[in-house]
Protein backbone atom coordinates (compact mmCIF):
# COMPACT_ATOMS: atom_id res chain seq x y z
CA UNK A 1 0.00 0.00 0.00
CA UNK A 2 1.32 3.56 -0.93
CA UNK A 3 2.04 6.02 1.83
CA UNK A 4 0.25 9.72 0.99
CA UNK A 5 4.06 11.41 0.18
CA UNK A 6 4.76 8.35 -2.11
CA UNK A 7 1.13 9.17 -3.71
CA UNK A 8 2.36 13.06 -3.73
CA UNK A 9 5.27 12.07 -5.46
CA UNK A 10 3.01 9.67 -8.23
CA UNK A 11 0.42 12.49 -8.26
CA UNK A 12 2.31 14.39 -11.74
CA UNK A 13 2.30 11.14 -13.36
CA UNK A 14 -0.69 10.26 -12.18
CA UNK A 15 -2.59 13.20 -13.70
CA UNK A 16 -0.26 12.63 -17.13
CA UNK A 17 -1.14 9.36 -17.80
CA UNK A 18 2.97 8.17 -17.38
CA UNK A 19 2.64 5.94 -14.98
CA UNK A 20 3.23 2.18 -15.08
CA UNK A 21 -0.29 0.26 -15.17
CA UNK A 22 0.59 -1.28 -11.63
CA UNK A 23 1.80 1.69 -9.76
CA UNK A 24 -1.61 3.86 -11.36
CA UNK A 25 -3.82 0.95 -9.89
CA UNK A 26 -1.79 1.39 -6.72
CA UNK A 27 -2.35 5.07 -6.40
CA UNK A 28 -6.05 4.47 -7.34
CA UNK A 29 -6.58 2.34 -4.88
CA UNK A 30 -5.03 4.54 -2.18
CA UNK A 31 -6.95 7.37 -3.44
CA UNK A 32 -10.37 5.22 -2.87
CA UNK A 33 -9.61 4.90 0.94
CA UNK A 34 -7.84 8.81 1.22
CA UNK A 35 -9.76 11.53 1.19
CA UNK A 36 -6.64 13.83 1.77
CA UNK A 37 -5.12 12.82 -1.34
CA UNK A 38 -8.14 12.88 -3.30
CA UNK A 39 -8.36 16.79 -2.36
CA UNK A 40 -4.86 16.82 -3.07
CA UNK A 41 -5.23 15.73 -6.99
CA UNK A 42 -8.00 17.83 -7.35
CA UNK A 43 -6.26 20.79 -6.60
CA UNK A 44 -3.44 19.85 -8.31
CA UNK A 45 -5.61 19.00 -11.33
CA UNK A 46 -7.02 22.20 -11.09
CA UNK A 47 -3.89 24.18 -10.38
CA UNK A 48 -2.25 22.40 -14.13
CA UNK A 49 -5.65 22.98 -16.24
CA UNK A 50 -5.61 26.86 -15.28
CA UNK A 51 -1.85 27.22 -16.40
CA UNK A 52 -3.22 25.76 -19.76
CA UNK A 53 -5.60 28.62 -19.86
CA UNK A 54 -3.57 31.20 -18.54
CA UNK A 55 -3.90 34.07 -21.09
CA UNK A 56 -0.50 34.50 -23.50
CA UNK A 57 1.62 37.01 -23.00
CA UNK A 58 1.07 40.23 -23.87
CA UNK A 59 3.82 42.01 -26.29
CA UNK A 60 2.99 44.92 -27.38
CA UNK A 61 2.75 46.31 -31.30
CA UNK A 62 5.59 48.33 -30.50
CA UNK A 63 7.62 45.70 -29.96
CA UNK A 64 6.68 43.23 -32.73
CA UNK A 65 7.04 46.48 -35.02
CA UNK A 66 10.91 47.05 -33.83
CA UNK A 67 11.43 43.16 -33.89
CA UNK A 68 10.28 43.40 -37.40
CA UNK A 69 12.57 46.20 -38.88
CA UNK A 70 15.51 44.18 -36.84
CA UNK A 71 14.72 41.80 -38.94
CA UNK A 72 14.61 43.15 -42.27
CA UNK A 73 17.58 45.69 -41.06
CA UNK A 74 19.59 42.25 -40.89
CA UNK A 75 18.34 41.18 -44.22
CA UNK A 76 19.27 44.33 -45.83
CA UNK A 77 22.48 44.63 -44.18
CA UNK A 78 23.03 40.83 -45.88
CA UNK A 79 22.39 42.44 -49.23
CA UNK A 80 19.70 39.55 -49.34
CA UNK B 1 -3.69 15.32 -18.19
CA UNK B 2 -4.50 15.46 -22.13
CA UNK B 3 -5.92 18.18 -23.87
CA UNK B 4 -7.77 17.48 -26.71
CA UNK B 5 -6.98 20.65 -28.22
CA UNK B 6 -4.08 22.05 -26.84
CA UNK B 7 -5.11 25.82 -26.72
CA UNK B 8 -7.82 25.62 -29.44
CA UNK B 9 -9.94 27.29 -27.19
CA UNK B 10 -8.48 30.34 -26.63
CA UNK B 11 -9.03 33.35 -28.95
CA UNK B 12 -5.69 35.27 -28.18
CA UNK B 13 -3.46 32.44 -29.58
CA UNK B 14 -1.98 32.49 -32.22
CA UNK B 15 -1.61 28.26 -32.88
CA UNK B 16 -1.11 27.79 -36.75
CA UNK B 17 -1.72 24.34 -38.33
CA UNK B 18 1.17 22.61 -39.84
CA UNK B 19 -0.14 23.80 -43.90
CA UNK B 20 -0.43 27.47 -42.03
CA UNK B 21 2.93 26.78 -40.69
CA UNK B 22 4.51 25.72 -43.92
CA UNK B 23 2.91 28.27 -45.67
CA UNK B 24 4.89 31.04 -43.20
CA UNK B 25 7.66 29.34 -43.55
CA UNK B 26 7.82 29.96 -47.30
CA UNK B 27 7.24 33.65 -46.98
CA UNK B 28 9.39 33.76 -44.26
CA UNK B 29 11.89 32.35 -46.76
CA UNK B 30 11.21 35.14 -49.53
CA UNK B 31 11.42 37.97 -46.82
CA UNK B 32 8.02 38.69 -47.03
CA UNK B 33 7.56 41.68 -44.19
CA UNK B 34 3.92 40.57 -43.37
CA UNK B 35 4.61 37.20 -42.85
CA UNK B 36 7.70 38.62 -40.20
CA UNK B 37 4.97 40.45 -38.37
CA UNK B 38 3.01 37.50 -37.99
CA UNK B 39 5.43 35.35 -36.96
CA UNK B 40 6.53 37.65 -34.00
CA UNK B 41 3.34 38.12 -33.02
CA UNK B 42 2.72 34.72 -33.00
CA UNK B 43 5.93 33.62 -31.21
CA UNK B 44 7.17 36.64 -29.34
CA UNK B 45 5.49 35.78 -26.09
CA UNK B 46 6.01 32.15 -25.97
CA UNK B 47 9.58 33.07 -26.69
CA UNK B 48 9.90 35.83 -24.15
CA UNK B 49 8.39 33.64 -21.01
CA UNK B 50 10.55 30.84 -22.15
CA UNK B 51 13.39 33.34 -21.98
CA UNK B 52 12.51 34.44 -19.07
CA UNK B 53 12.22 31.39 -17.42
CA UNK B 54 16.17 30.35 -18.82
CA UNK B 55 17.81 33.90 -18.30
CA UNK B 56 15.48 36.62 -15.51
CA UNK B 57 13.46 39.28 -16.69
CA UNK B 58 16.50 41.49 -17.27
CA UNK B 59 17.95 39.54 -19.92
CA UNK B 60 15.11 37.89 -21.66
CA UNK B 61 14.09 40.67 -24.46
CA UNK B 62 17.63 40.20 -25.29
CA UNK B 63 18.09 36.58 -25.84
CA UNK B 64 14.74 37.06 -28.01
CA UNK B 65 15.90 39.61 -29.86
CA UNK B 66 19.12 37.61 -30.73
CA UNK B 67 17.25 34.07 -31.17
CA UNK B 68 15.23 35.83 -34.46
CA UNK B 69 18.86 36.84 -36.10
CA UNK B 70 19.54 33.32 -35.76
CA UNK B 71 16.38 31.95 -36.87
CA UNK B 72 16.53 34.12 -40.00
CA UNK B 73 20.31 33.02 -40.48
CA UNK B 74 18.88 28.95 -39.42
CA UNK B 75 15.41 29.08 -42.20
CA UNK B 76 16.95 28.26 -45.23
CA UNK B 77 18.29 24.64 -43.01
CA UNK B 78 14.38 24.33 -41.24
CA UNK B 79 13.07 20.61 -42.73
CA UNK B 80 9.56 20.72 -41.19
CA UNK B 81 10.78 17.58 -38.92
CA UNK B 82 9.79 19.51 -35.55
CA UNK B 83 7.12 22.20 -35.43
CA UNK B 84 8.29 25.86 -36.23
CA UNK B 85 7.38 26.73 -32.59
CA UNK B 86 9.54 24.04 -31.16
CA UNK B 87 12.15 24.63 -33.82
CA UNK B 88 12.30 28.16 -32.75
CA UNK B 89 12.59 27.30 -29.14
CA UNK B 90 14.90 24.99 -29.61
CA UNK B 91 17.10 27.47 -30.34
CA UNK B 92 16.15 30.31 -27.72
CA UNK B 93 17.14 27.59 -25.30
CA UNK B 94 20.52 27.39 -26.92
CA UNK B 95 21.35 30.96 -27.05
CA UNK B 96 20.34 31.49 -23.22
CA UNK B 97 22.40 28.32 -22.57
CA UNK B 98 25.36 30.67 -23.84
CA UNK B 99 24.27 33.57 -22.62
CA UNK B 100 24.48 32.07 -18.96
CA UNK B 101 27.59 30.40 -19.46
CA UNK B 102 28.54 34.00 -20.10
CA UNK B 103 27.33 35.22 -17.12
CA UNK B 104 29.50 33.37 -14.67
CA UNK B 105 28.57 35.29 -11.51
CA UNK B 106 24.69 35.06 -11.98
CA UNK B 107 23.12 33.46 -9.41
CA UNK B 108 20.46 31.47 -11.88
CA UNK B 109 23.53 29.51 -13.22
CA UNK B 110 23.87 27.72 -9.71
CA UNK B 111 20.34 27.14 -9.27
CA UNK B 112 19.31 25.71 -12.37
CA UNK B 113 19.40 22.52 -11.16
CA UNK B 114 17.17 23.13 -7.95
CA UNK B 115 16.85 20.13 -6.30
CA UNK B 116 15.06 20.05 -2.73
CA UNK B 117 11.88 18.32 -2.81
CA UNK B 118 9.05 20.31 -1.84
CA UNK B 119 6.62 19.70 1.29
CA UNK B 120 8.60 17.03 2.87
CA UNK B 121 7.49 18.45 6.59
CA UNK B 122 3.94 17.94 5.48
CA UNK B 123 4.34 14.15 6.14
CA UNK B 124 5.30 12.25 9.34
CA UNK B 125 7.68 9.20 9.53
CA UNK B 126 5.21 7.20 7.75
CA UNK B 127 4.82 9.01 5.08
CA UNK B 128 0.98 10.44 6.38
CA UNK B 129 -0.21 13.41 5.99
CA UNK B 130 0.76 15.64 9.27
CA UNK B 131 -0.79 18.86 7.48
CA UNK B 132 -3.40 17.32 4.73
CA UNK B 133 -4.33 19.67 2.30
CA UNK B 134 -6.55 22.42 3.53
CA UNK B 135 -9.97 23.02 1.21
CA UNK B 136 -9.95 25.39 -1.15
CA UNK B 137 -12.99 28.00 -1.79
CA UNK B 138 -13.62 26.59 -5.21
CA UNK B 139 -11.17 23.79 -6.50
CA UNK B 140 -11.33 24.66 -10.43
CA UNK B 141 -9.25 25.57 -12.97
CA UNK B 142 -12.22 28.45 -13.94
CA UNK B 143 -12.25 29.47 -9.90
CA UNK B 144 -8.29 29.86 -9.95
CA UNK B 145 -8.20 32.31 -13.28
CA UNK B 146 -11.25 34.29 -12.48
CA UNK B 147 -9.64 36.37 -9.43
CA UNK B 148 -7.17 38.72 -10.91
CA UNK B 149 -5.35 38.10 -7.46
CA UNK B 150 -4.84 34.57 -7.42
CA UNK B 151 -4.48 34.93 -11.14
CA UNK B 152 -0.90 37.56 -10.34
CA UNK B 153 0.08 35.08 -7.29
CA UNK B 154 0.16 32.09 -10.06
CA UNK B 155 2.04 34.60 -12.27
CA UNK B 156 4.34 35.04 -9.54
CA UNK B 157 4.92 31.96 -8.18
CA UNK B 158 6.28 30.30 -11.58
CA UNK B 159 8.61 33.57 -11.93
CA UNK B 160 9.98 32.52 -8.44
CA UNK B 161 10.31 28.81 -9.91
CA UNK B 162 14.03 27.86 -10.18
CA UNK B 163 15.20 28.14 -13.72
CA UNK B 164 15.06 24.31 -14.95
CA UNK B 165 11.63 23.67 -13.66
CA UNK B 166 9.98 26.96 -14.49
CA UNK B 167 11.59 25.80 -17.97
CA UNK B 168 9.68 22.79 -17.95
CA UNK B 169 6.42 24.27 -16.59
CA UNK B 170 6.32 26.69 -19.00
CA UNK B 171 6.86 24.58 -21.70
CA UNK B 172 4.43 21.50 -20.95
CA UNK B 173 1.94 23.40 -19.10
CA UNK B 174 1.43 26.62 -20.48
CA UNK B 175 2.57 25.95 -24.13
CA UNK B 176 1.38 22.14 -24.55
CA UNK B 177 4.83 20.76 -25.62
CA UNK B 178 4.42 17.01 -25.27
CA UNK B 179 7.69 15.98 -22.83
CA UNK B 180 10.04 14.25 -25.67
CA UNK B 181 10.29 17.43 -27.27
CA UNK B 182 10.59 19.91 -24.14
CA UNK B 183 13.38 17.03 -23.22
CA UNK B 184 14.44 17.63 -26.71
CA UNK B 185 14.63 21.33 -26.32
CA UNK B 186 16.42 21.49 -23.09
CA UNK B 187 18.70 18.78 -23.86
CA UNK B 188 17.40 16.82 -20.88
CA UNK B 189 16.45 13.13 -19.79
CA UNK B 190 12.87 12.39 -19.48
CA UNK B 191 13.31 11.49 -16.28
CA UNK B 192 14.81 14.66 -15.01
CA UNK B 193 12.00 16.48 -17.65
CA UNK B 194 9.25 14.81 -15.38
CA UNK B 195 11.05 15.24 -11.85
CA UNK B 196 11.42 19.03 -12.80
CA UNK B 197 7.51 18.84 -13.88
CA UNK B 198 6.17 17.52 -10.50
CA UNK B 199 8.41 19.60 -8.45
CA UNK B 200 7.79 22.77 -10.17
CA UNK B 201 3.05 22.06 -10.15
CA UNK B 202 4.07 21.15 -6.51
CA UNK B 203 5.34 24.40 -5.49
CA UNK B 204 2.76 26.04 -7.68
CA UNK B 205 0.13 24.09 -5.50
CA UNK B 206 1.61 25.13 -2.27
CA UNK B 207 1.26 29.08 -3.75
CA UNK B 208 -2.35 28.62 -4.43
CA UNK B 209 -2.88 27.08 -0.80
CA UNK B 210 -0.86 29.34 1.08
CA UNK B 211 -2.93 32.19 -1.07
CA UNK B 212 -6.26 30.39 0.30
CA UNK B 213 -5.42 30.44 3.75
CA UNK B 214 -4.14 34.01 3.53
CA UNK B 215 -6.26 35.55 0.97
CA UNK B 216 -3.15 36.94 0.06
CA UNK B 217 0.09 35.79 -2.04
Amino acid sequence: MLSCREVTERASDYLDRALPLRQRLAVRLHLFMCQHCRRYLRQLRAVVIALGRMPELEVPEEMVRKQVEALLAQIRQRGG
Amino acid sequence: LRRSSPKGDRISDHHLSLPEEAELVRQLLSHDEHAFTLAVRAYQGKMLRLARALVGEAMAEEVVQETWLAVLKALPDFEGRARLKTWILRILCNIAKSQLRHEARSARTTQWWDDDPPGEARFDANGQWQSPPCPWQEETPEALLKAEELRQCIESAIAALPPAQQAVLTLHDIEGLAMDEICNILAISPTNGRVLLHRARARLWAAVENYEKERGC
